[in-house]
C-alpha cells in the first residue's frame, strides 16, 4: 500500500510538471487537469479509504501550484472523489468513454464554479482555452486511470 | 510540243492562283482549322515512330538524373537540416539577446531600486488564478510581499517563498488589489485583477477625467511598493450617471502569458536587512 502511495505521489510530481509547465508552454491559457483522471483510476483500482487519504494528500500538494485560497483545491478534488464513489456503484466507471465524459464534465463544473463565484468574464480566447482544457482533461482521463492500475498492480498483484 | 505547254501552264495558273488566294486569306486563321485531320495524322504517324525512341531515352536520362537527384536530395536535406538548427539557435540568441537589452535597460532606469533577477519556473495549476512560480527564493533575497516587475512593467507580489523558489501573485490575480495612478491626470484609484488578461481599476469618482490610452502607474501608498511602475493602459472608460465611480478597464503592460524574466525589487533599506 506504501508504495503505491509513494508512486502515485511521484507521478504527481510529474503530473504538476505538465500542468504548470509543458502545457502553458504550448499556450499560456490552457491548463489540462490530469489529476481527475488519477481520481477516477483510484476510485477503480485502490478502493475508498486509500484513495480518499490519496487525494486528500495530493489535492494539498497541488496547493503548492495555484493562488487559489487555501483549502479550495482540496474541497473540488475531495468533492469530486465522493460523487464519483457515490454513483460508481449507478454507472460502469470502468468503461474509457464514461471516464473521459466524467472527467471533462467534472473539469467544465470546476471552471465553470469558479467563473461563477468569482464572477469573472471570461474573453473568447479565454473560453477556447477552457474548452480545449476540458476536452484534453477528458481525453487524458482513462490513461491516467489506467495509470494508477499499472501501479496497483505492480506493487500489489 | 506546244499541245504539251498548254497542259503544264493551265494546272500551274491554277496552282498559282490558289496560292494567290490562299495568301489573301491568310489573315483569316480560322480557314486553318480545317486542315487539322491532316496535322492529326501527321502527328499520330510521328509518335508511333517516334515513341520508342523516346521512351529508351527518357529510361536512361531519368534513371541517371533520378540516382543523382537522390544524391542531392540527401546532400540538400542534411544542409537545410543543420541551417534550421543554426537558424533555431540564432533565433533564441536573439530572442535573449532582446529581453537582456530590455532587462539592462530597465536596471538603468530604475537605479534607485534594488532589482533581483528572476526566471520564470511554472505557472498555476488553475486558469483563473494567476500566479507563478519563479527560481529564487528566501535564499536569494526574496520574501513575501516583495515587488516583482519585468522590463516591460509590475507584475505582481511575492505571496510566498522558499528557499530556491518564490510564488508571485500577478496582478490579474481575481485577488490582487494595486494602489495605482493614472500617469497624465494624477487621478488615484485600485487596480484590480480579473482573473482574465485585463485589469479593473476601481474607486476613480465619475467627475474625473479620464481618456483611454492614459497610462496607469503605481502610486506608491502601498508600502514595499515604488512609485511610477507601469501597470497598463486603459482601453475602456465606461461612465453610469447613477453610480458614483466610473468603470475603468486596463490591458496590462505586460503580457503575462509571456513572461521570462524577472526582477524582485527592493527599495527601502530596511528590506535588505
Amino acid at each position: 500500500m506504501l508504495k503505491t502511495q509513494i508512486s502515485l505521489l511521484g507521478i504527481i510530481l510529474l503530473v504538476a510538471f505538465i500542468e504548470t509547465v509543458l502545457v502553458p508552454e504550448v499556450w499560456g491559457t490552457l491548463r489540462c487537469d490530469l489529476f481527475l483522471g488519477m481520481i477516477i483510476g483510484v476510485i477503480i483500482h485502490l478502493g475508498f479509504s486509500q484513495g480518499l487519504l490519496f487525494v486528500m494528500v495530493t489535492s494539498v500538494l497541488l496547493q503548492a501550484f495555484t493562488g487559489a485560497r487555501p483549502g479550495l483545491l482540496p474541497l473540488f478534488y475531495l468533492f469530486t472523489f465522493v460523487v464519483l464513489n457515490i454513483i460508481k456503484d449507478i454507472i460502469y466507471l470502468e468503461n474509457i468513454m464514461t471516464q473521459l465524459m466524467l472527467a471533462a464534465a467534472f473539469s467544465a463544473l470546476g471552471a465553470g464554479a469558479l467563473v461563477l463565484f468569482l464572477d469573472i468574464s471570461l474573453t473568447s480566447r479565454e473560453l477556447a482555452a477552457v474548452t480545449l482544457g476540458t476536452v484534453l482533461t477528458g481525453c487524458a482521463s482513462p490513461l491516467m486511470a489506467a495509470l494508477v492500475g499499472r501501479v496497483k498492480r505492480a506493487y500489489e498483484g | 510540243m506546244e499541245h504539251g505547254g498548254t497542259n503544264k501552264i493551265i494546272p500551274a495558273v491554277i496552282a498559282l492562283a490558289i496560292v494567290i488566294v490562299l495568301l489573301s486569306l491568310g489573315q483569316y486563321r480560322s480557314l486553318t482549322s480545317g486542315l487539322s485531320p491532316v496535322r492529326e495524322g501527321f502527328y499520330i504517324a510521328e509518335r508511333v515512330v517516334t515513341t520508342p525512341f523516346r521512351v529508351i531515352h527518357a529510361l536512361w536520362t531519368d534513371y541517371i538524373a533520378l540516382v543523382n537527384t537522390r544524391k542531392e536530395n540527401k546532400r540538400l536535406a542534411a544542409r537545410i537540416e543543420r541551417l534550421e538548427v543554426q537558424s533555431m539557435a540564432l533565433q533564441g540568441l536573439k530572442g535573449e539577446n532582446e529581453r537582456l537589452r530590455a532587462m539592462l535597460d530597465f536596471r538603468s532606469e530604475h537605479g534607485d531600486i534594488k532589482l533581483y533577477p528572476a526566471q520564470l519556473l511554472a505557472q498555476d495549476i488553475s486558469i483563473v488564478f494567476k500566479t507563478v512560480i519563479i527560481d529564487r527564493g528566501r535564499r536569494h533575497g526574496f520574501f513575501p510581499g516583495m515587488p516583482v516587475v519585468s522590463p516591460l512593467g509590475f507584475l505582481g507580489r511575492v505571496i510566498s517563498v522558499s528557499p530556491h523558489t518564490s510564488q508571485v501573485l500577478l496582478i490579474t490575480d481575481p485577488t490582487s488589489a494595486i494602489p495605482a495612478v493614472i500617469e497624465e491626470s494624477q487621478v488615484k484609484g485600485i487596480v484590480k485583477g480579473a482573473g482574465t488578461n485585463v485589469l479593473s481599476m476601481e474607486y476613480v469618482r465619475s467627475t474625473e477625467l479620464v481618456a483611454v490610452g492614459e497610462m496607469v502607474v503605481t502610486s506608491g501608498l502601498q508600502g514595499r511598493l515604488p512609485k511610477g511602475l507601469r501597470i497598463g493602459r486603459i482601453v475602456r472608460v465606461e461612465k453610469d450617471p447613477h453610480k458614483i465611480f466610473t468603470r475603468i478597464t486596463v490591458s496590462p503592460s505586460v503580457e503575462m502569458s509571456k513572461i521570462e524574466g524577472v526582477f524582485g525589487v527592493v527599495f527601502r533599506a530596511e528590506d535588505t536587512d
